[in-house]
């Protein structure tokens, strides 16, 4: 196709489902999707993009980087065309190589059209004599996504770095956040640091976008049991794999990209912040001395001591790694009513130690996992709490389930705690 | 209130405003809110014979001929932008005096320079024609063109041809892919 072209989707071979693909070999280029009613963005909703990858309805979904799907038949009537749009925070698009667009058997050349715009409609979906068509576009703002936003009359987040765009902005519900800087720092700096983090940091920020958190912010904490039966997952290094996961979570969630470590076994320890910097090698740095029990109460005052002194601000996100059921349970319960009142989100996995064990030695363990993870179960469930605070799931031993599963468990209920919070003023 | 014409759609002038005589034939169209290469949209006006076409190449009305040699059709000025609102250039036509062998007088807009700059009116929007008394102001008819064109860098807005004794107005929306230039040729004009 070329700029300015409009064609009918069956004149196209294209049904009201389809697929478009965005390519562009610029580093660093957005792609997002605009609903429009009468031209301009009625409900931000409708700006389908990094932050928010589905409209309500799941019309427009995005699937990083560059491609959409439409289910046009399931869009409110209300809305009633729809942009395509590429978009560059520094670069003008025009840098890039290859700025194509492919729908069907067709593709839509966008690059000779570029000059020094930052932003770039691309296509545009309309509803036209009761279907739909297609228009090649290919026009833009040099002004960039801010710039962009405020032509479909949307209000865009002040932050440090993005001016208001000029155009005057109809009222909307709440502004949308461009600010992705935060990630995006993280993000370059493990492509630097860590390359082997950044396909964990997108798998974790795709479980997060499922809950509809892409833009939460979180402290996120990690608890790790030093207790005896301990010994092996620390020796094979499957500790080691899980504060990877969690500093991995940590670059989407955390304002700082970085995990506070504690141990537990009979006492609580404080280890240290993980980051980008020191993950490579950071529990055998530890020097874990494993302990004769596992005393859940200790680690859990010290947690909560430190959030109280890092102020309430920003929510905090606790990932319990035990694998036994913890003495003195009658505080741990108590523990978790009052905390209920605290934005701290408990999320416990348990290391079953006795999964897949048999014989007489493998009876007796299964029953003592019963045991231990029915008071997880408990914490769960527990009666009696302002919000509920807590989620508990559990893991073979061996911990090797595939990272999208672990960081689905690990988020689940962060989206439905994070509601009820706000709704309780726990959380602003 | 003035008569909206569907394409191809007509009216009579004449019977809208008896003993008319000059009209402003007005055209607009919507500048691009975008940054980029600017558009630059020209109206220009064929006086045509029975036959279809230009008597000579004086019949054509553009930016560089503003005005007819009989003086009954003149183009009041190109505008470079599309800016601001209402009418973005105008045409003026005295019925009285449009000679007896002009059968037809063809409206178009075309995109300067649509080649080079990779531009068509499936980036243009707002696109109309409305015809104005132009001795009293009133709006006697409009024309929107609607988002019906494609690639197209020409099109033919409407046209004004005597019927008998009226003279009639016609919304025409149709499009040619070459330009100014094949367009002008497929009148007679010499280029």
């Amino acid at each position: 196709m070329q700029a300015g072209e409009r064609k009918t989707l069956a004149d196209l071979g294209l049904s009201e489902r389809l697929e478009v693909r965005v390519e562009c070999d610029l580093h660093g280029t957005d792609f997002s999707a605009f609903g429009l009613q009468g031209g301009k963005l009625a409900d931000d909703r409708y700006m389908v993009f990094y932050n928010q990858p589905r409209s309500p309805e799941g019309a427009i979904t995005l699937r990083p980087p560059g491609e959409f799907t439409f289910e046009l038949q399931a869009l409110p009537p209300a809305v009633d065309e729809v942009y395509l749009t590429a978009t560059h925070d520094e670069s003008p698009l025009s840098n890039a190589g290859r700025l194509n667009v492919s729908f069907g058997a067709h593709t839509f050349d966008v690059k000779p059209h570029l000059k020094a715009e930052k932003a770039v409609m691309l296509l545009r979906l309309y509803r036209h004599s009761g279907g739909w068509r297609l228009a090649a576009v290919a026009q833009g703002f040099n002004g960039g996504l801010a710039a962009l936003v405020g032509h479909f009359g949307g209000e865009v987040a002040e932050t440090a770095n993005e001016p208001l765009p000029a155009a005057s902005a109809p009222p909307v519900t709440s502004p949308v956040n461009l600010r992705k800087e935060r990630q995006r720092v993280i993000l370059e700096k493990a492509e630097r640091e860590q390359p082997g983090l950044v396909s964990l940091i997108k798998t974790a920020s795709i479980s997060l976008e499922k809950r509809g958190l892409s833009e939460a912010q979180y402290r996120v904490k990690l608890i790790l049991d030093i207790s005896a039966s301990m010994q092996r997952e620390y020796q094979n290094g499957a500790v080691q794999k899980l504060a990877e996961r969690a500093l991995a979570l940590a670059a989407r969630l955390d304002d700082d990209g970085e995990v506070e470590v504690y141990l537990f076994g009979v006492k609580a320890h404080r280890k240290g912040a993980l980051s980008l910097g020191n993950v490579s090698g950071f529990v055998n740095r530890m020097g874990v001395e494993l302990e004769g029990g596992t005393h859940y109460n200790p680690v859990m005052t010290m947690l909560r001591e430190d959030v109280r002194r890092e102020g309430f601000d920003i929510p905090t996100l606790v990932l319990f790694i035990t694998d036994g059921g913890t003495s003195n349970r009658d505080a741990v319960v108590r523990q978790m009513i009052e905390a209920s009142r605290e934005p701290i989100f408990w999320k416990f996995m348990g290391i079953d130690q006795a999964a897949g064990k048999g014989g007489f030695l493998g009876g007796l363990m299964q029953r003592a996992a019963a045991d231990s993870f029915g008071f997880l179960e408990k914490l769960d469930d527990l009666q009696g709490r302002m919000v509920d605070n807590a989620d508990f799931f559990s893991v073979p031993a061996s911990i090797d389930l595939p990272d999208n599963q672990l960081f689905d468990s690990l988020v689940n209920e962060l989206d439905s705690w994070q509601r009820d919070a706000r709704r309780a003023g726990i959380l602003r | 209130m003035a008569l909206s014409l569907q394409k191809g759609g007509n009216i009579s002038l004449s019977k809208e405003a008896p003993n008319l005589r000059r009209i402003l034939v007005g055209l607009g169209w919507d500048p691009r809110s975008t940054d980029g290469q600017a558009f630059d949209l020209d109206a220009s006006a064929f006086l045509l014979a029975a036959n279809g076409k230009v008597r000579g190449d004086h019949d054509f009305i553009f930016y560089n001929q503003k005005t007819s040699s009989d003086g009954s059709v003149e183009h009041t000025g190109d505008n470079l932008t599309g800016e601001g609102d209402g009418d973005d250039e105008s045409i003026k036509v005295d019925l009285s005096r449009v000679p007896a062998d002009i059968d037809k007088i063809a409206v178009a807009v075309t995109i300067h320079e649509a080649e080079q700059r990779r531009q068509n009116f499936g980036q243009v929007g707002g696109s109309f024609i409305r015809i104005v008394n132009d001795e009293t102001g009133q709006e006697l008819t409009r024309y929107d063109l609607g988002e019906d064109f494609s690639t197209e860098t020409a099109v033919i807005f409407g046209e004004i041809y005597r019927h008998g004794s009226e003279w009639k107005f016609r919304a025409v929306g149709q499009g040619y892919t070459g330009g100014l230039g094949p367009m002008a040729k497929n009148y007679g004009v010499n280029i």
